[in-house]
């Protein structure tokens, strides 16, 4: 999750999401148990774990021979801890190619098996790190990573780990010095683009595309995804600043690399919207959402049938962000309902339970959206801004808290960041700026909450 | 050591914690007995897992579910659960009843429902219809027992959500074009990057000089090679790697060797047939990584031997011309030949060397 926050704007709340009011309160955050459901009744059994672990991945990809081919070691060696770790990575290949979170359940299993031979083998805990950030346990998570930190220092996976999970917590500091040793330790792409999110978070976009550049140099072909990730990044910087084909030709690189990568072809169609080509933008989306069906891509496909006129095809695209959302992603699902004005208890509901797992902007932007639409203004006023505390050149979070401050009673305030969203990215969002605008056109008396 | 074992794919794993877009991913368990033509299903979900996915469970919205609350929707879990549960036998689809649901411990909720079979319920199809309703990702670990105390286990999930019990094994495969296209593709790619099977294919097409006995040589080549490599797919016999790959850097020096000294190609067949048995064991090595199941091998054997072929031949599409137009040259005739089959023969002993170490 972390990482694609930065790719995908618009639902970075999804993505990224980065809190910061839990910067004051580190004690309570991490007493704080995971309000996440469980995921499986009881724990997995050993046998379960080697079940997963050596489940079969199908087809016949080169990747999926490499899966084999580790496992077939693992059967050879069970005793050994490397060979078990060795599955799980190629588990976390499959997941991340796959764009199939599933798959994490696998390296779980390795993780498991491996552990249970060699209870602090710190390979094994990487991947039960990375296990628990895609589940969302991001708090557990960051105890794993220190756990194996003490042990070894310069774990460059652990420092990774910590990064990230501390930014979804909100805790930027902290995130960023993990990440500032992870680029002591192995300068590269890892430690680069980790660099470059956090300064585009904290508004400084000139170093974050420096950083993300050097990134770059570090892709190498024999591991395409994690370069066309890389790019994908990339690309939605110069996307939040309106350099809408400096973004596409970036996405473009991107799925050079990996061909059908799904984050961007997401991110080209947001480009097209913009440019209101909608049939283009369709056409990336229906690929997109093939390959993984996430909300954020339905709702940019009922979007871009809107723009297209056909209410009932936008429609039935948006039941497919409630029917994806409700599959285990709260966060896209309140803020798609907040933008849209609708099921606005919901939206409440999904966001504070988020909030009980989460921190981060992204979170607060779309709580404090949320509480706007819900006409709660004192306590939106007081979310938007822990949202934008931190300077990041997001339009969405500037035109939220602007037309946050105008319901306040602060028009001129407001006024001046609705501004800035519209004049950082025109097209932002093709509800919300259409709505920004309209703000700005209308006579301050009309300013009101929906 | 063990650090620079597990160096591989440490920019992946360090390049970010969490992929794309994090979601909680559900685990549910399945137990299934086998029992004349009944099937009795015992599947353990997470609660709020399948609050969300049965509308209606959690009838009072708190965000848990209660006992009552269970007793209540028997009629939602048999239209989501047990329904979504699709049985079938060879005569035909089995007749799915709700038997009971329960909360368990450790926030678990039990549907156990029973399937009655026209026929006896094996071999049988299971398919879990209702995984698209669970979290993204969902994993379902199944054990299915049948009467002679024989366990099937699998890990079934959205994209592959069936499995088979009582069935021949490998007969939970997926659909023909999962398996035809991909080993289609890696039929070309092992020949296109099996430089040793490329050496000895140039090598035999260096001699020989009109067109007629280079193709019976090459026939001769790839019958014999896709004799083998059904063999061993199959499962019929197949000599060791440390015996064949050898045997093959053998074969390659062989005919390096043997271009100094042959003129005419017409009987040459008859060396490329025995040596072409030796390569088919060869290309089977890349489909034994793979490890079918074995309803899928007929298929998979027929798409990867297609491959194979389809690569070779366009390597001769590109190769064969040139090599019959030096062959015009008598330059090349005299020396071009010999020095480069004395490249082939050196390669093929170098070769042979490191796969005896």
């Amino acid at each position: 999750m972390a990482r694609n926050r930065l790719s995908i704007w618009p639902f970075l709340a999804v993505t990224l999401a980065t809190g910061c009011q839990k910067t004051s309160t580190p004690a309570a955050s991490i007493a704080k148990p995971a309000a996440e459901a469980p995921r499986v009744a009881g724990p997995l059994t050993a046998d379960e774990s080697k079940d997963l672990c050596l489940a079969d991945p199908g087809g016949a990809e080169p990747l999926d021979q490499a899966v084999r081919s580790h496992q077939k070691k693992a059967r050879e060696l069970p005793m050994k801890s490397d060979e078990w770790v060795g599955v799980g990575r190629q588990w976390v290949r499959k997941a991340r190619i796959a764009s199939d979170p599933g798959f994490y359940v696998n390296v779980d299993g390795c993780a498991a098996v491996a552990l249970q031979a060699e209870p602090n083998f710190a390979p094994a805990l990487e991947l039960r790190s990375l296990v628990l950030m895609n589940d969302h346990r991001f708090d557990q998570a960051w105890h794993v990573a220190e756990d194996i930190l003490r042990r070894e220092p310069e774990d460059v996976i652990a420092l990774g780990t910590l990064s990230d999970a501390l930014l979804e917590l909100g805790r930027y500091d902290e995130a960023a010095e993990a990440a500032q040793r992870q680029m002591s330790v192995r300068p590269g792409m890892a430690a680069y683009s980790r660099g470059s999110y956090i300064r585009w978070l904290k508004g400084d976009d000139r170093n974050a595309k420096i950083f993300i550049r050097d990134a770059l140099y570090g892709r190498d072909a024999q591991d395409p995804e994690p370069a066309a990730w890389t790019f994908v990044e990339a690309a939605t910087i110069f996307w939040h600043l309106a350099d809408y084909d400096g973004a596409d030709a970036v996405y473009a690189e991107a799925l050079k690399w990996v061909p059908g990568y799904p984050s961007a072809l997401v991110g080209r169609a947001r480009i097209a919207i913009a440019k209101e080509q909608a049939r283009r933008a369709i056409e990336y989306l229906d690929k997109a959402y093939r390959m993984r069906p996430l909300p954020e891509t339905a709702w940019l496909l009922g979007d871009a049938r809107e723009m297209l006129g056909d209410a009932a095809a936008a429609r039935e695209a948006y039941e497919r962000v409630v029917q994806q959302g409700r599959r285990g992603d709260r966060l896209t699902l309140a803020l798609f309902y907040a933008v849209k004005n609708r099921d606005v208890d919901e939206a409440l509901r999904l966001i504070e339970e988020e909030r009980a797992v989460r921190g981060g902007i992204h979170v607060d932007d779309t709580y404090a959206w949320a509480l706007y639409r819900a006409g709660r203004i004192p306590e939106a006023l007081k979310a938007s801004q822990r949202a934008i505390r931190l300077g990041t050149k997001e339009a969405r979070l500037l035109y939220h808290a602007g037309a946050i401050r105008i319901a306040a009673g602060n028009a001129a305030g407001g006024r001046k960041l609705v501004r800035q969203a519209l004049t950082l990215n025109p097209h932002f969002d093709w509800t919300g700026a259409a709505e920004a605008r309209a703000l700005l056109d209308a006579k301050p008396k009309t300013m009101a909450t929906n | 050591m063990r650090r620079i074992v597990l160096a591989a794919l440490t920019v992946l794993l360090a390049l970010h914690a969490a992929p794309a877009r994090a979601h909680t991913v559900g685990v549910s368990r399945g137990e299934y007995r086998v029992s004349g033509s009944t099937l009795e299903a015992e599947l353990v979900f997470a609660r709020p897992e399948l609050a969300a996915a049965v509308p209606g469970l959690d009838a009072d919205h708190d965000g848990s579910v209660s006992a009552a609350e269970v007793a209540g929707s028997g009629r939602l879990l048999d239209d989501v659960i047990v329904r979504g549960l699709e049985v079938r036998v060879p005569s035909g689809p089995c007749e799915g009843r709700l038997e009971n649901a329960a909360l368990t411990e450790q926030d678990g909720l039990a549907v156990r429902a029973t399937y009655h079979c026209a026929g006896e319920a094996r071999p049988l199809s299971i398919r879990l219809g209702f995984l698209g309703a669970l979290s993204l990702g969902h994993r379902h670990i199944a054990s299915a027992t049948v009467p002679d105390g024989e366990t099937t286990r699998a890990v079934v999930y959205e994209s592959r959500p069936e499995f088979q019990v009582g069935a021949p094994e490998g007969a939970a495969a997926g659909a023909a074009s999962t398996v035809a296209w991909p080993l289609f593709r890696l039929g070309i790619q092992h020949i296109l990057t099996g430089y040793d099977h490329l050496l000895f294919l140039l090598g035999l097409i260096l001699v020989g000089g009109r067109l007629r006995p280079l193709l019976v040589v090459i026939t001769a080549f790839t019958v014999a090679h896709s004799v083998t490599l059904g063999l061993a797919a199959l499962g019929v016999w197949a000599p060791g790697p440390r015996m064949v790959e050898p045997a093959i850097a053998l074969s390659i020096a062989y005919v390096g060797i043997e271009n100094w000294f042959v003129r005419d190609a017409s009987r040459r067949w008859l060396i490329t047939f025995p040596f072409g048995l030796v390569h088919g064991f060869g290309f089977a090595g890349a489909l034994r990584e793979i490890s079918l199941p074995s309803s899928q091998l007929p298929l998979a054997l027929a798409s990867f031997n297609i491959g194979v072929e389809a690569g070779q031949l366009a390597i001769l599409v590109l190769v064969l011309p040139a090599v019959l137009w030096l062959g015009r040259s008598r330059w090349f005739a005299a020396c071009g030949v010999k020095a480069t089959s004395a490249a082939i023969a050196l390669a093929g002993i170098v070769w042979f060397v490191n796969r005896l170490a």
